[in-house]
C-alpha cells in the first residue's frame, strides 16, 4: 500500500512541470545568480581579493603598499589613468601618494560599500604604523615620508554615491511587492475562468481591453498604497526602532510618483499576461512567484548591484525591477530630475504596453473558458 | 418575424485540426423554446460559443437576431444573454452586488434598478439579496445564475444546462420561470441532458451528435412521426420471418422485435407476419416515442469518451 502511494506521488510530481521547476530549476538559478552576485563580497580573499589602484605621484612606487594585506594592488602611471579605470573597472579605490606634504589620498569608487571603505582605511593606517615601528621588514623607515597625512575622497568622475541600507531596502522591496500582484490577479482571473464567469463576461458587450483595464486600475491603486506605506516605514518606522531613517530629497521628490506608476503598470501588465497564460492556480503561484524571485535576484533587489561584479551588473540591467530600482535610487541619492529617470520610466512603460497588448491578444483569442 | 438563430453549413475545428462541427445547419424559430440535445462531446458547447461570438466563425454562416456574427459583436450581445452551466458569478459578493455589477455591463431597456427588480422577481430571489452567494444552496445559485442572464431583458436567452445538480423543487421553479419568460415572447435556446425536462418545456428540438444535426423540428411532430414498436414473443422468431421484419427496418433480437414501422407498413401487417410465422406475442408496446428513446435511437447507447 505504501509503495502504491509513493509511486502515485512520484508520478504526480513527475507530471507537474511547475513542481519540478520549483524543486530543481529555481534553486539552481538562485545558486547561479547569488554565487555570481556575491562572489566579491563573500569571496575567499586569497582567491578573490578586492583590487586597489595605486599611483605614486612622486615616483616612489616602491613604498610599503606593495603588500597591502587583503587587497590586490594594480599600478597606474598617473591619476588620469587611475580615475579612468575606476569609472569602468572593479577597482574598490585608488591610492595616490602625492608626496610628503600632500600625503596619501584614498579615492573611493562610488559603489564601494562603507564597511570596505573602513577596512581599507584601517589597513592603510596599520600598514603605515607597521612601517613606522619597523614591524614591516620590507619597508625602509628612513625612506618613509612620515608623518604622512591621509585624506579620503570620492573618486573623480564618479557621480553615484552608495545607498544606505534603508535607501536600498525601501525601493527594492517596494518594487518586489508591487510585482507580487501577479498572484492575486492571476488567481482571480483563474477563478473567473473556472466558475464560468469569464465565459459570461466575454458574452457581454464589453471590449476585451475594457475588461483588462478594469483589472489594471484597482491594482494600480493598490500599488500606490503599497508605495506610500513602504516610504512611511522607511521614513518613520525604521528610525523609530533605532535604524537610519529614509530622507526624501529636498527637491525632485515628486519624480517618485511617475517611477512608481511606471513600475506598477509594468508589474500589473506582467501579471495580466501570466493570468492569460496559466491554466491553474498552482501554475499561477508557481510561475508568478518564481519569475518574481528571479527578476528580483537578478535586478538588485535581494543583492544590491553595487556588490555585484561588473558582469552581473550588466545582467541586472536586463531586469525591469532594476530599471525601477535605479530610477528610485537616482531620485533618492542623486537628486535626479526627470531627464535622468526618463529612460527607465520609458522602458517600463513600453514594457507595460507590450505586455498589456499581449495579454489582450491572448484574452481575445482564448478558446477555452474553464 | 426574424428567427433568433440561423446557422448555415457551419464547420468548426480547433487548433489541433479535429473537427467539432460539420456542415451544421439549424434554425431556432422566433418565439420558440428550443431544446438542443446531444451526448457529451457532440459539439453543443462549441455551437453555443459560436452563436455568442466567443469563438470566431471559420466556415459557414451564423445569424443571431438577423445579424451575421463572425466573432465578438457588442450590438448583438447586448440583445442576447448566455447563462453558462457553471455558477458564473462572484461567490464572495452578495446576490445584489452580483446583480449590480452585471447590470452595469449589460445595456438594456429600463433603468438598472427596474431590470434588477424584474430579474429578482422572476427568479424569486427577493429574500436572499443580501447574502453572499457562496452561502447559497445549489438551487439558489442556479436562480442567481439565471437572474444575471435576465438583466438585459434579452430577446434570446441561451441556457446551458440550467438545472444541473439541484433539488426537484428548485428545478420545477426554474422550469416554470423559463416557461414564463417564453410566454412573454423571449426566444430560448436550451441545452440539457435531462430528456424529460426538455420534453416537458421545449416546443422545438434538435439532436446533435459528432458535430452534425441528426434531427430537428417541432417536438410533438417528431415524437408523433417516430412511432416505436416493441414486441416480446413467446418463442424466438424463425429466420425467414426475421428477414422479412428486418427488411421493414425493424430490429430482431431472438424473441424481441423493436424499432419504427416504416410509413408503408402498418401494425396489423406486422402482426399478420408473426401469425404466419407461427409465433405469438407475449407483450406489445406501440405508440409515441419518448424523447429519451428517440435520443438513444439516434445517438445509440455506447459510452462517449471525451
Amino acid at each position: 500500500m505504501l509503495g502504491a502511494i509513493v509511486r502515485k506521488e512520484l508520478l504526480l510530481v513527475r507530471r507537474d512541470i511547475h513542481a519540478l521547476m520549483v524543486l530543481f530549476v529555481m534553486p539552481m538559478a538562485f545558486i547561479l545568480i547569488m554565487s555570481l552576485s556575491l562572489q566579491e563580497t563573500l569571496g575567499d580573499e586569497e582567491v578573490n581579493r578586492p583590487r586597489i589602484g595605486w599611483v605614486a605621484a612622486d615616483g616612489n612606487a616602491a613604498w610599503p603598499f606593495a603588500g597591502l594585506p587583503g587587497f590586490e594592488r594594480v599600478d597606474f602611471p598617473d591619476r588620469q589613468a587611475l580615475f579612468a579605470a575606476m569609472a569602468h573597472d572593479d577597482l574598490l579605490a585608488g591610492l595616490v601618494l602625492q608626496g610628503r606634504s600632500e600625503g596619501l589620498a584614498i579615492h573611493y569608487a562610488a559603489t564601494t560599500p562603507k564597511p570596505l571603505r573602513r577596512l581599507l582605511r584601517m589597513t592603510v593606517i596599520q600598514t603605515l604604523m607597521a612601517a613606522r615601528l619597523g614591524v614591516d621588514a620590507t619597508a625602509d623607515p628612513d625612506a618613509l615620508p612620515l608623518p604622512l597625512p591621509v585624506t579620503e575622497h570620492e573618486a573623480a568622475g564618479e557621480a553615484a554615491p552608495q545607498p544606505s541600507a534603508v535607501q536600498q531596502s525601501v525601493p527594492a522591496w517596494l518594487i518586489f511587492s508591487m510585482f507580487f500582484v501577479v498572484i492575486p490577479i492571476a488567481t482571480t482571473f483563474l477563478q473567473e475562468r473556472q466558475q464560468g464567469t469569464l465565459q459570461r463576461l466575454r458574452s457581454l458587450p464589453v471590449p476585451a481591453n475594457a475588461f483588462l483595464l478594469g483589472k489594471l486600475v484597482p491594482y494600480l491603486l493598490i500599488n500606490q498604497v503599497q508605495a506610500v506605506l513602504m516610504f512611511v516605514v522607511g521614513i518613520w518606522l525604521v528610525p523609530a526602532v533605532g535604524g537610519e531613517g529614509l530622507q526624501l530629497p529636498a527637491r525632485g521628490g515628486w519624480w517618485l510618483v511617475p517611477v512608481t506608476l511606471a513600475v506598477s503598470l509594468a508589474a500589473i501588465s506582467f501579471a495580466l499576461l501570466v493570468a492569460t497564460v496559466v491554466r491553474t492556480t498552482e501554475q499561477a503561484t508557481t510561475v508568478g512567484g518564481i519569475s518574481n524571485l528571479l527578476l528580483g535576484a537578478l535586478g538588485g533587489i535581494m543583492v544590491p548591484t553595487y556588490v555585484m561584479p561588473a558582469a552581473m551588473r550588466d545582467v541586472a540591467r536586463l531586469s525591469p525591477m532594476n530599471w525601477g530600482l535605479e530610477a528610485y535610487l537616482d531620485i533618492l541619492l542623486r537628486g535626479a530630475e526627470w531627464q535622468s529617470i526618463l529612460p527607465a520610466v520609458g522602458k517600463l512603460l513600453l514594457l507595460a504596453l507590450g505586455l498589456f497588448l499581449l495579454a489582450g491578444y491572448r484574452y481575445r483569442n482564448a478558446t477555452r473558458f474553464n | 418575424m426574424t428567427d433568433p438563430v440561423r446557422v448555415r453549413h457551419l464547420d468548426f475545428h480547433y487548433q489541433d485540426g479535429s473537427p467539432v462541427l460539420r456542415d451544421l445547419s439549424l434554425t431556432v424559430p422566433a418565439g420558440s423554446l428550443f431544446g438542443l440535445l446531444g451526448p457529451n462531446g457532440a459539439g453543443k458547447t462549441t455551437l453555443l460559443m459560436l452563436i455568442t461570438g466567443l469563438l470566431p466563425v471559420q466556415t459557414g454562416a451564423v445569424e443571431v437576431l438577423g445579424v451575421p456574427i463572425r466573432g465578438h459583436h457588442p450590438a448583438v450581445l447586448s440583445r442576447i444573454a448566455l447563462v453558462p452551466q457553471e455558477y458564473a458569478f462572484y461567490p464572495q459578493l452578495t446576490a445584489l452586488e452580483n446583480l449590480r455589477f452585471f447590470v452595469r455591463l449589460c445595456p438594456g431597456n429600463g433603468t438598472e434598478a427596474e431590470r434588477i427588480d424584474e430579474a429578482v422577481r422572476l427568479t424569486g430571489l427577493q429574500n436572499h439579496l443580501h447574502r453572499q452567494a457562496r452561502h447559497f444552496s445549489g438551487g439558489l445559485k442556479r436562480r442567481l445564475n439565471l437572474a444575471i442572464g435576465l438583466l438585459n431583458r434579452p430577446q434570446l436567452l441561451i441556457l446551458d444546462e440550467p438545472t444541473v445538480g439541484i433539488d426537484p423543487q428548485s428545478r420545477h421553479f426554474i422550469l416554470e420561470a423559463i416557461r414564463e419568460l417564453n410566454r412573454q415572447g423571449m426566444a430560448i435556446l436550451y441545452t440539457s441532458h435531462y430528456m424529460e425536462e426538455v420534453e416537458q418545456i421545449c416546443d422545438t428540438v434538435a439532436i446533435l451528435d459528432h458535430g452534425e444535426i441528426l434531427l430537428q423540428g417541432p417536438l410533438q411532430s417528431l415524437l408523433k412521426e417516430q412511432r416505436r414498436l416493441r414486441i416480446r414473443l413467446r418463442e424466438p422468431l424463425p429466420a425467414a420471418a426475421g428477414a422479412r421484419l428486418r427488411a421493414w427496418g425493424l430490429e430482431v433480437d431472438g424473441s424481441v422485435i423493436a424499432g419504427q414501422i416504416p410509413p408503408h407498413v402498418t401494425l396489423p401487417a406486422v402482426l399478420e407476419a408473426l401469425r404466419e410465422a407461427g409465433v405469438e406475442p407475449d407483450a406489445l408496446e406501440y405508440g409515441r416515442q419518448t424523447l429519451e428513446s428517440l435520443f438513444f435511437q439516434l445517438t445509440h447507447t455506447e459510452l462517449r469518451e471525451v
